[in-house]
């Protein structure tokens, strides 16, 4: 028996994987290729912070998050000031703390491929004529596309499975923040033993395919680089 | 006519460049040196790679680097081949070949294109992904690439270092045959000694940051003071005019000078046409007078200067009538059996088949 709006907290885990990939993509490519250009203890100091999600309790993002985002604080205060957002309990604080829980699965793998196209590429480039964007463009990007594929897969993919950060930013709105892992955990807290089927098996599904094109989209890649 | 004028006073931890240097504005001037002594360095210097401090270079009226100012290299009018072919894996031949042409300000025309993928033998590997080539065809694709954009300036850092020797024998006629139709100068590093005397025109010698020697490649070969004179492969370049090819033995006459013609083997050659002839100084016997032997080329000449190279061996410098010098490579047994000092009068043959011309 399925109830209707069953597989609302689906489609909005969806959404959320979506948009977080994205905003990774955006800020992780420049990001990562900042990275992958330089080197001392600034960098590894960086490189540190941006792995720190792999290991810390998603509960202790949370915490944090929750701490800066309050309107309590100054940050939350101001940006409910100036913009009228208030943050917790929010879309837009989940894809934010989706974005800090997953920015290591996105970065990492964009870092290492550029770091393994090396210089020489780009300085190819340049003695084609290519100015630097558009060398960027060009040569780096189309290279290090296997990376980049990784990262935004293992992003999104992480970002699916979220539930201790989400517990502690989001809450439980149906429709804003009411993600399929939270649902999961309150359908099966009140014996709905049948929607925690439902769910589960759906995210399975979804999880084993997706992680199954990625095997196949590196085994092609494979062949170019 | 300008010339290229580089001068640099880079200062590096474990290394220090010091020289002023005009390279000639035609024509293969080869950088030549033991490895570390700032070959790469220099041709990066050229290309605009890297902004090295305490550094200029102009040519005429460009104004590459100064004090004031620093031109980037994908804004300079140069082509570059490196050691190895940096192809772009993620475009076919075809693209890779156009990526250049695309971009740069007189790109070669579809005709010229054509032409030239013709003639580096490369038309019917375009559609190819480059990683799928053979290291030759690879080196061939970038040197094409370079060419195509119809650059001032081409810098080739050792093209061929990195091949093994067939494919190695396979470029090399062809940048022999470029040099013939190259219209703007070529800048080429190697480290091999047989390799420059084919390829250049002039020599700057570089050691540990500064300019030994520079100038015409045939004088410096034959400097005694300069280190080339002292190798076991040291060797002499000459271009000679043909005078008549001789169809039957498959040899043809070059004019050595007013008194001399040698003979080598050579198909199809108009007199009046240049070749380039290196004589290696081990190919060169010599005798006291002239007598019935094998080897067709026997040139008077007499010794100006000889020294040893290493326990066994001498080198003898000879001068002939037309003031051409020679580089003799003999053991210092036969040196003394022979009566060599300086002043004699001797024979210096070498064998034909120990001579090849090329195209000059």
């Amino acid at each position: 028996m399925i109830e209707p709006g069953l597989f609302e907290p689906i489609w909005l885990t969806l959404k959320l994987a979506l948009v977080s990939t994205l905003v990774l993509l955006v800020l992780g490519i420049p990001f990562g290729w900042w990275l992958a250009q330089r080197r001392g203890w600034f960098i590894d100091t960086l490189n540190t912070l941006v792995a720190l999600p792999l290991v810390l309790p998603p509960t202790v993002i949370g915490f944090y998050l929750l701490l800066v985002m309050s309107p309590e604080s100054g940050l939350g205060r101001w940006l409910d000031d100036t913009f009228g957002l208030i943050l917790p309990f929010s879309f837009t604080g989940l894809v934010i703390g989706s974005v800090i829980y997953s920015l290591p699965f996105v970065i990492q793998p964009v870092r290492n491929a550029f770091v393994a196209i090396g210089p020489e590429p780009m300085e190819t480039a340049a003695t084609l004529r290519a100015k630097p964007l558009d060398a960027f463009i060009s040569v780096a990007l189309p290279l290090a596309r296997p990376g980049i594929l990784t990262g935004a897969v293992l992003g999104f993919a992480h970002t699916l499975g979220e539930f201790g950060v989400v517990l502690l930013i989001g809450g439980n709105i149906p429709g804003e923040t009411r993600v399929v892992s939270i649902a999961i955990y309150d359908h099966v807290e009140t014996l709905d033993w049948s929607s925690a089927h439902w769910l589960s098996g759906t995210m399975l599904a979804i999880s084993f395919v997706l992680l199954l094109l990625m095997q196949r989209l590196q085994r092609r890649s494979q062949g170019i680089l | 006519m300008s010339q290229i004028k580089l001068s640099s006073r880079l200062q590096r931890r474990d290394f220090r460049f010091d020289f002023e240097l005009a390279i000639p504005e035609s024509g293969i001037t080869v950088l030549f040196g033991p490895s570390g002594s700032g070959k790469t360095t220099l041709l990066r210097m050229l290309a605009g790679l890297e902004q090295y401090p305490d550094t200029q270079l102009s040519w005429g009226e460009r104004e590459w680097q100064s004090e004031a100012r620093f031109i980037p290299c994908y804004q300079r009018d140069i082509g570059m081949v490196f050691q190895t072919p940096r192809l772009f894996a993620h475009l076919d031949v075809e693209q890779n070949l156009r990526y250049g042409m695309h971009r740069a300000s007189t790109p070669a025309s579809e005709y010229e294109f054509t032409e030239l993928i013709r003639l580096l033998g490369l038309s019917n590997m375009l559609d190819r992904n480059p990683l799928s080539l053979s290291g030759g065809e690879q080196q061939r694709v970038a040197i094409a690439r370079a060419l195509l954009m119809q650059p001032s300036l081409l810098l080739m850092d050792e093209p061929l270092s990195a091949l093994d020797a067939a494919n190695k024998a396979e470029i090399l006629p062809y940048l022999e045959r470029l040099h013939q139709e190259l219209q703007i100068p070529l800048v080429y590093v190697t480290h091999d000694l047989t390799e420059m005397a084919r390829l250049g025109d002039s020599l700057v010698l570089l050691d540990a940051g500064k300019v030994v020697a520079a100038g015409a490649m045939s004088a410096l070969l034959t400097d005694p003071y300069l280190p080339l004179a002292n190798r076991q492969d040291a060797c002499m370049q000459f271009d000679l005019e043909v005078v008549k090819s001789d169809r039957e033995y498959g040899l043809c006459e070059l004019k050595f000078n007013e008194n001399v013609h040698l003979e080598l083997a050579c198909d199809r050659s108009k007199p009046g046409s240049l070749r380039r002839v290196l004589i290696q100084a081990e190919d060169i016997t010599l005798s006291s007078k002239t007598h019935q032997s094998s080897a067709l080329n026997q040139i008077p000449v007499f010794v100006r200067e000889s020294w040893s190279v290493g326990p066994s061996h001498e080198h003898v410098l000879l001068e002939t009538v037309g003031d051409q010098l020679l580089i003799a490579r003999i053991t210092r047994k036969s040196a003394r059996k022979l009566g060599v000092e300086v002043g004699a009068t001797l024979i210096a043959s070498i064998k034909t088949s120990a001579l090849r011309g090329s195209l000059r």
